[in-house]
């Protein structure tokens, strides 16, 4: 990693920066050169100045020396003159002196300098001999020529200062040009140079910026890859890890410690650690692997188990290559991927596919037996599959309409012949509203089979089925449902028949007993009102016959009475109403009230239930019962009934094993008459069937069947039981749903 | 609009009576129900008159001083049903002291009168009464029971069977549906 | 009782039942005069004419030509006029749904025609006489419901 990149942009820049930092020597340099040269100018400025200001001042002393001169001509203060005079000529020279440096590379001003001297002299002189004069008090001639000297003196002097003035300030406007040169090129040098530096330094600027957004966007996608790669390693559950052959160190991703079931980074990456979490079994095998691939630089991948930190078991498979690093290094690139779940997969899957072939097995048994089913159901099958516009008929539909098993196109486009015309226009019907309008209906239709011309009833339910594999598709299933149909038909008939014929037998039953007491009526009043009038008329053999009619007539009017009862009980339109069991109890206690009394039969009814019942019905039957019990009663013994009442549910009762299952309100009555025995205990509820004579007792064997009847027609259940010489009981079932008699 | 009326045939009788004797301006005083004493004379046209009017009114004069005494004992009876007296003395005692006869001679003539007992009569108008507490005031059996002092429901019931060859039930069943009829209408 | 008669209407058609009427109440003490009509028509138009006497009670057999006994019941009771008769139903059936029917549409007695003639005697005895306690005793009539 240690390579120059040789980069163009650094380079330019690097170049961009030396040349800049030249050009800023450079322009310090010159500043400086320049500067010097001005403060240089500046100070000859100055000099000239000053050497004018000299000159001025020299001049100006010699003024005041004129002046005192003048004065002492015109004053006579010779002493304090000459002083100031002395002083001022001090001054002068003391200038002088300092212009002679001042010119020393100037030989012109030198010259003047010197002329100047011999004048000032000469001027000195001229005032001293003034002095002097006038000390002496010379005449005013000499004054004046002295005078008028001074005064040529002074004007040569002020020539001649003026000519050094002149010269100086020649001197002066030279250097001031320079300067000005100078101050006119500096500038602009140094503008052009800053110009171009200034250029330069943006430039440069620009570049490093752009070089430093280029920097930081690659590192930004460097900084993505890598998150990316790591994010990629925690979601593809594979960690990377490598192996520096030059400096024998290891590096693991975060992942690869996380597949482990460490924090990133929890440990110094190391060959030992990694193996210390392999399973034992695959400890050798993995090491031997790992080995070549080191010494090979590849391996193709290969699996192992490995026991996690917290002590799970994990698949990991194992992949690796020798590559060149960035940097020219070579190195291991391995990758280790967590495959458990792939593994557990793979074994689900094997299940799953196992089970599959089982089932498939399972289905194309059922797929036999369905159709055998078909043949044995007389009943074909057909699909049409929405989504591909195609049928499949089963083999037994066409067997159904009697074609041979030929291809489906010919049988959909002819099986409407074989249709009964009359029936034709509902089948079309029917089945465009099941594929326009999507209505689900079953429908039957006749048909002339195709082999036999035999018309065959078939049965046809339709379906529409989604199935998510296949497809939606609509099923019909079609069933020769002749023969249930002709059972049917001929079942309705028979029953029309049957009820007809009920019907009649029930009005006749009813009229029968209904009209035949009319006359019996008549008989038995007629024979009533002769034995009141006319009894002591007949004769014995009479009165005997008499009373044999009467008894006869008796007899048939109990038969009657007792056929009309049980017309009673199965006429059609019954009322049920909900009715207090008790009070029909009561009612016949007291219809029974004579023969109770004469028997003094003692009663015991406990609590009985209110139901919907048809209540004189119920009543009849409670009459009946109580009868039946008084009239078998043991002989000099009294009767004794109990009737019992409870709730009872069907399953628990054992005479209720075939009745329909529910709750039952169970009502004994038992007696402790002459019984009788078992085996008649069926038979005893049979219209007209008697255990006894008539002669022992009176009865026309209709009151048990009537009570039957009567139990019947309340969906209810009687059974009786007897043990001779001992007693009866009657048992009965009321169903406690009134749903019953709706 | 329907309504039902009771009939408290005393006060009809009584204010008739008042009524037909005040028009006439004919003093009287009644000293019980069907009986009347006049305090004036009346003639025999003006009796008839009058009498005549209370004819139409169905208010008879008894002439036979027999048959005054029956329909008093019909009214001693009558008024002690349907005031529903605790009867802790028995009727016969009751009659006795009540109309100060002797209660067989009573039971004598009221046979003889009106060919049936006393008994059967008090029975009578005691199921009479009880018919109008189902009809109008619409009590049950065992109110009814306690009221006419009948020692169980089912005693009054077997009564009402016995007078009437129903059930006070089946009575009440068949006047409601003939009210129910007779609504519709 | 009254010194005067009770009158008695039956309309039967049969001639046996007519017979037996007639004769109970011969046999009977009590002051009657027994008028029978064949059929529920003749009955009526006799009911209906201007100069009937009415009866103190009437009875009926149901199944009568021409017009049946609950026809009759029907044109009596709406007829303000035959207010006061007290209406016995005559008849063979004892069916219990018949004789309710019978009451509800206003008849007063009904009697199952007994097939003894003394039982007969009695049956219309009581009839006759709870009827006359029924119009002398001031019953309400509208409760008079007899069974026999």
């Amino acid at each position: 990693m240690k390579k120059i990149l040789f980069d163009k942009s650094s380079f330019l820049l690097a170049a961009i920066f030396v040349v800049a930092a030249a050009l800023l020597f450079f322009l310090m340099v010159l500043a400086y050169k320049h500067l010097e040269k001005q403060t240089e100018s500046v100070e000859w400025m100055q000099q000239s100045y000053e050497i004018s200001a000299k000159l001025q001042h020299i001049f100006s002393n010699l003024k005041d020396i004129e002046t005192e001169r003048r004065n002492v001509i015109l004053r006579a203060n010779h002493e304090e003159a000459r002083k100031i005079i002395n002083e001022k000529m001090i001054e002068i020279t003391a200038l002088e002196n300092s212009l002679k440096q001042n010119f020393i590379n100037y030989p012109v001003q030198q010259e003047n300098l010197q002329t100047l001297d011999m004048m000032i002299r000469y001027k000195y002189n001229i005032v001293n001999k003034t002095l002097s004069s006038l000390s002496r008090e010379e005449d005013m001639e000499t004054m004046k020529e002295s005078l008028l000297a001074g005064k040529n003196v002074m004007a040569s002097i002020q020539d001649k200062i003026g000519e050094m003035l002149e010269e100086e300030e020649i001197l002066l406007n030279q250097r001031k040009d320079t300067l000005i040169d100078i101050q006119k090129s500096t500038p602009f040098y140094l503008f052009i140079i800053s110009l171009f530096s200034l250029g330069m330094l943006v430039f440069a600027f620009y570049k490093m910026n752009k070089d430093v957004k280029t920097q930081k966007r690659n590192n930004d996608e460097l900084k993505l890859a890598l998150d990316t790669s790591q994010l990629a390693e925690k979601v593809g559950g594979y960690g990377i890890w490598i192996y520096d052959y030059t400096t024998k160190e290891y590096y693991f991703s975060d992942n690869e410690y996380r597949l482990l079931g460490y924090e990133p980074q929890a440990f110094q990456a190391d060959h030992e650690k990694f193996f210390q979490h392999i399973h034992p079994e695959d400890r050798k095998r993995v090491d031997a692997k790992y080995h070549i691939m080191i010494e090979t630089g590849s391996m193709i991948p290969f699996r192992y188990r490995i026991i996690t930190k917290d002590g799970e078991l994990r698949h990991f498979q194992m992949v690796g290559e020798s590559v060149l690093s960035p940097s020219g290094e070579r190195i291991l690139l391995g990758i280790t991927t967590d495959i458990t779940s792939e593994v557990e997969s793979q074994l689900k899957l094997e299940g799953t596919n196992w089970m599959l072939r089982e089932r498939n097995k399972t289905l194309s048994i059922a797929n036999e037996t369905f159709e055998e089913a078909e043949k044995i159901g007389f009943f074909g099958t057909c699909q049409y599959l929405i989504d591909e516009d195609r049928f499949i008929l089963s083999d037994n539909l066409f067997r159904l309409f009697g074609h041979e098993l030929s291809d489906e196109d010919q049988f959909l486009k002819s099986f409407e012949e074989d249709i009964h015309p009359n029936d034709l226009k509902m089948v079309k019907m029917k089945i465009s509203s099941v594929f326009i309008q999507k209505e689900i209906t079953s429908f039957a239709f006749r048909i002339i089979r195709k082999n036999d011309r035999k018309l065959r009833y078939i049965d046809v339910t339709s379906k529409i089925i989604r199935d998510k594999e296949v497809g939606d598709y609509y099923l019909f299933i079609a069933q020769d449902a002749t023969d249930e149909i002709l059972d049917k038909l001929s079942i309705r008939e028979k029953n029309r028949i049957l009820e007809a014929n009920n019907k009649e037998l029930q009005a006749f039953n009813y009229v029968a007993s209904h009209d035949l007491q009319e006359p019996l009526r008549k008989i038995e009043t007629f024979i009533s009102r002769l034995t009141d009038k006319d009894y002591d008329k007949l004769s014995d053999s009479g009165k005997q016959y008499l009373e044999r009619i009467q008894l006869s007539s008796g007899r048939m009017r109990t038969l009657i009475n007792d056929l009309l009862q049980f017309s009673r009980t199965t006429r059609a339109e019954q009322s049920y109403e909900v009715c207090d069991l008790n009070l029909l109890m009561n009612n016949a206690l007291e219809e029974l009230y004579h023969p109770i009394e004469e028997k003094r039969a003692q009663l015991e009814i406990s609590n009985l239930p209110v139901l919907k019942v048809v209540p004189f019905q119920v009543q009849q039957l409670f009459t009946n019962l109580i009868s039946n019990s008084l009239k078998y009663s043991k002989e000099g013994v009294k009767p004794y009934i109990k009737v019992d009442s409870e709730k009872v549910k069907s399953a628990t009762e054992k005479l209720l094993s075939k009745a329909v299952p529910g709750t039952y309100y169970k009502i004994t009555f038992s007696d402790n008459g002459i019984g009788f025995e078992q085996e008649y205990a069926d038979k005893i509820f049979q219209l007209f069937h008697r255990l006894h004579g008539r002669g022992e007792f009176e009865g026309t064997g209709i009151g048990l069947a009537i009570c039957k009847k009567i139990v019947e027609n309340h969906k209810g259940y009687i059974c009786a039981k007897g043990i001779p010489g001992e007693g009866s009981v009657f048992t009965i079932y009321f169903p406690e749903e009134t749903k019953a008699f709706s | 609009m329907k309504i039902y009326l009771k009939f408290d045939f005393n006060t009809i009788c009584r204010k008739v009576l008042e009524d037909r004797l005040n028009d006439k301006n004919i003093k009287y005083r009644i000293l019980s129900f069907g009986e009347v004493e006049f305090l004036d004379q009346i003639s025999k046209e003006e009796q008839k008159a009058l009498f005549g009017e209370l004819n139409e009114y169905g208010i008879e004069i008894i002439e036979n001083q027999k048959s005054a005494l029956v329909q008093k004992i019909k009214d001693t009876i009558v008024d002690m049903v349907f005031s529903e007296r605790d009867v802790n003395v028995k009727a016969s005692v009751y009659l006795a002291e009540k109309l100060n006869h002797s209660y067989g001679y009573l039971s004598n003539l009221f046979s003889e009168v009106t060919y049936t007992s006393i008994e059967n009569f008090i029975i009578l108008q005691k199921i009479e009464h009880s018919k109008q507490l189902i009809v109008n005031d619409k009590l049950t059996l065992t109110e009814i029971a306690y009221r006419l002092n009948y020692s169980s429901v089912a005693h009054l019931s077997t009564q009402f069977k016995n007078t009437t060859g129903i059930t006070p039930s089946q009575f009440q069943k068949i006047i409601s549906k003939r009210r129910e009829i007779a609504n519709k209408k | 009782m009254n010194k005067e008669y009770m009158h008695i209407i039956l309309a039967d058609d049969d001639e046996d039942d007519r017979l037996f009427f007639t004769d109970a109440f011969e046999e009977l003490k009590i002051n009657t005069k027994v008028k029978t009509y064949n059929d529920g028509a003749e009955l009526m138009d006799y009911l209906n004419s201007e100069d009937s006497i009415l009866p103190e009670i009437l009875f009926l057999d149901l199944n009568m030509p021409k017009k049946n006994g609950i026809e009759c019941l029907h044109e009596i009771k709406s007829n303000p006029r035959f207010g006061n008769i007290a209406i016995a139903i005559y008849s063979t059936s004892s069916s219990e749904e018949h004789i309710e029917e019978t009451f509800v549409n206003g008849a007063n007695i009904y009697i199952k025609k007994p097939n003894d003639f003394n039982t007969l005697k009695k049956v219309l005895s009581d009839v006759v006489t709870i009827n006359w306690q029924y119009q002398t005793s001031g019953l309400n009539k509208d409760n008079f419901l007899l069974r026999m």
